[in-house]
């Protein structure tokens, strides 16, 4: 075990301790505490899943250098199932549609009355089996075969990992969206959004490029990569993530023009509490945060290509990202301030300590590179020129 | 008006491998000289050092003031001179703006890379020095060739001449300038 594996560790038992003790003062409050560090984190895992597989069905050759970092981070999905099972145990205390209806109101009441057939909890717990059942097989399938790859040069390996990603981008793209459905849009039981599990999604992708340009960024300190492996893959890198976060800024107006010109009551409610009190001035951070000032930085070909900017640019991102799930997840969640914001650090440092010490344990001896492709050679001579 | 293409002149060499132009393009910018300019009827890979354009800037800026105009033109319109009341929502409806917003913001930056492209590569230009040479066209086919603008701070006639030589050429040929 590495000293980032042990210190990733105590870290998180250190988060678990005080998550525990709010627990008992506070459930409500720890629940919602743990439910967005967890969906935040989260994020990261699934996205770099979707990043390996539309890799591979692109057959994008720069990316083959960089695969197994981002294999890596799909690997801490075990993890994340069992990290789902606190979110499992207090639904009770997060969704209002598991009481009988005595704590809704009377108007919210018939439309959660008429969605009983979803949303009910031993429902829930299969659906949620069935998503991490299809995330854990298409992300273990794609890292076993390519570490098998690393010694067996074949073909037939190639293809079928082509497969694969074919077929996993669609059962993702379906788990993904109802996961978001299920775990955070079904805190507002009434309101309802087409675009929510996309939105979730171009956030989970820039927190995913923003996670892997840091592992990259870290590798590359100590050593860890060929010095091949260096500005023009960050630049791809970089431009990638340009994208993502043109296209979370484009989901995310896309939901909010629909219903702003809609104008309908029961739709516009989500938006009239995020819009209200601090709930404002956290909006306004995650949209400069996560749009205003990553798009006009990596607008700039220096940025991205220096590995100091880039980090600095990552590691804000995967904090804002946190952010936004905050602001999207939280204020239908039993909240409230004060010292709920110590629980808010501890569910962060528990869910992240548990999800680097995984990513840590598993990738230890393995190669940094993915060595039996036989398109490195033509990734590692990656240009942008 | 803009400058005449090498209105002091031009000195050019004439190679017949790309080998021999990226060879030569490179130890003339060892010794100094920076206004080059290569022809060759296939690509040549990394033939010139790299010179950073000014035309993203300019995109960006006629881009930000594009979008800017955009915005105005709206307000200008809904809420300024003709306010309407449209169900109930502000005359001066920002999420509304935003879609035309992005569109100018977009054209405008388009518009300025299209046409910013033709006033920096100096296009369109029916007539170039280098049709005064024979024999240039085989650059086409052939022959590739590598040229030195006479107004260099380098450039002089007679070493720029001699060093081209010593670079082993099929020959090298001197273009007057003025008129």
């Amino acid at each position: 075990m590495t000293r980032g594996g042990r210190i990733s560790i105590a870290v998180a038992v250190a988060g678990a301790v005080v998550l525990a003790i709010g627990f008992v003062l506070d459930a409500p409050r720890a629940a919602a505490a743990y439910l967005v560090a967890y969906g935040a984190l989260l994020g990261v895992a699934l996205g770099a899943l979707a990043l390996v597989m539309i890799a591979r069905v692109t057959a994008a050759n720069w990316f083959v250098a960089l695969r197994r970092q981002a294999e890596q981070i799909t690997a801490t999905l075990p993890a994340f199932a069992v990290l789902f099972l606190p979110v499992l145990l207090t639904t009770r205390l997060l969704y209002v549609w598991t009481g009988d209806g005595s704590r809704l109101a009377p108007g919210l009441r018939d439309v959660v009355r008429a969605k009983a057939a979803y949303l009910n909890v031993p429902f829930f717990t299969v659906r949620a089996v069935i998503y991490f059942a299809v995330w854990i097989a298409v992300a273990e399938m794609l890292r076993r075969a390519s570490l098998r790859q690393d010694r067996d040069p074949s073909p037939r390996l190639a293809r079928r990992m082509y497969a694969l990603s074919a077929g996993g981008l669609v059962a993702f793209a379906l788990t993904t969206s109802f996961a978001a459905f299920d775990w955070f849009m079904s805190l507002s039981p009434g309101w309802y959004s087409t675009v929510y599990g996309v939105d979730y999604f171009a956030g989970a992708m820039v927190a995913a490029l923003a996670a892997l340009t840091v592992v990259v960024a870290i590798e590359r300190r100590s050593n860890a990569l060929p010095s091949e492996i260096g500005a023009d893959h960050l630049h791809a890198l970089a431009k990638l993530l340009l994208t993502f976060v043109l296209f979370w800024v484009y989901i995310g107006f896309s939901q909010l023009i629909v219903i702003w010109s809609a104008e309908i009551p029961a739709e516009r409610v989500w938006y009239a509490v995020r819009m209200r009190a601090g709930w404002r001035v956290l909006g306004g951070v995650v949209l400069f945060g996560h749009f205003v000032l990553p798009f006009l930085a990596l607008l700039v070909r220096a940025i991205k290509r220096s590995v100091a900017a880039m980090s600095v640019i990552g590691i804000g991102l995967l904090l804002v990202h946190y952010l936004d799930m905050y602001w999207i997840a939280m204020p239908d969640a039993p909240y409230h301030g004060g010292w709920g914001f110590v629980l808010d650090v501890a569910a962060v440092l528990f869910v992240g300590g548990a999800a680097v010490a995984t990513w840590s344990m598993r990738r230890a001896g393995e190669p940094s590179l993915a060595v039996g492709d036989p398109r490195l050679a033509a990734s590692l001579h990656y240009s942008t020129e | 008006m803009r400058e005449r293409t090498w209105s002091a002149g031009a000195y050019l060499a004439e190679f017949d491998s790309a080998d021999a132009l990226t060879r030569a393009a490179h130890a003339m910018e060892e010794s100094g000289y920076s206004l080059l300019e290569t022809y060759s009827p296939v690509p040549v890979a990394h033939g010139l050092r790299r010179s950073t354009s000014r035309l993203p800037i300019a995109v960006f800026i006629v881009g930000a003031l594009g979008g800017l105009a955009s915005y105005l033109i709206q307000w200008y319109a809904n809420a300024y001179s003709y306010p309407l009341d449209i169900g109930g929502r502000p005359s001066h409806a920002v999420p509304a703006f935003l879609i035309p917003t992005f569109e100018g913001t977009v054209l405008s930056a388009a518009l300025a890379a299209f046409f910013g492209f033709f006033i920096v590569a100096r296009l369109p230009q029916p007539y170039h020095p280098v049709f005064d040479i024979d024999g240039f066209e085989r650059a086409t086919v052939d022959r590739y060739w590598l040229a030195i603008d006479a107004a260099d701070d380098r450039s002089s006639p007679d070493l720029t001449p001699r060093e081209l030589h010593r670079l082993d050429p099929l020959r090298v040929v001197r273009l007057e300038g003025g008129s």
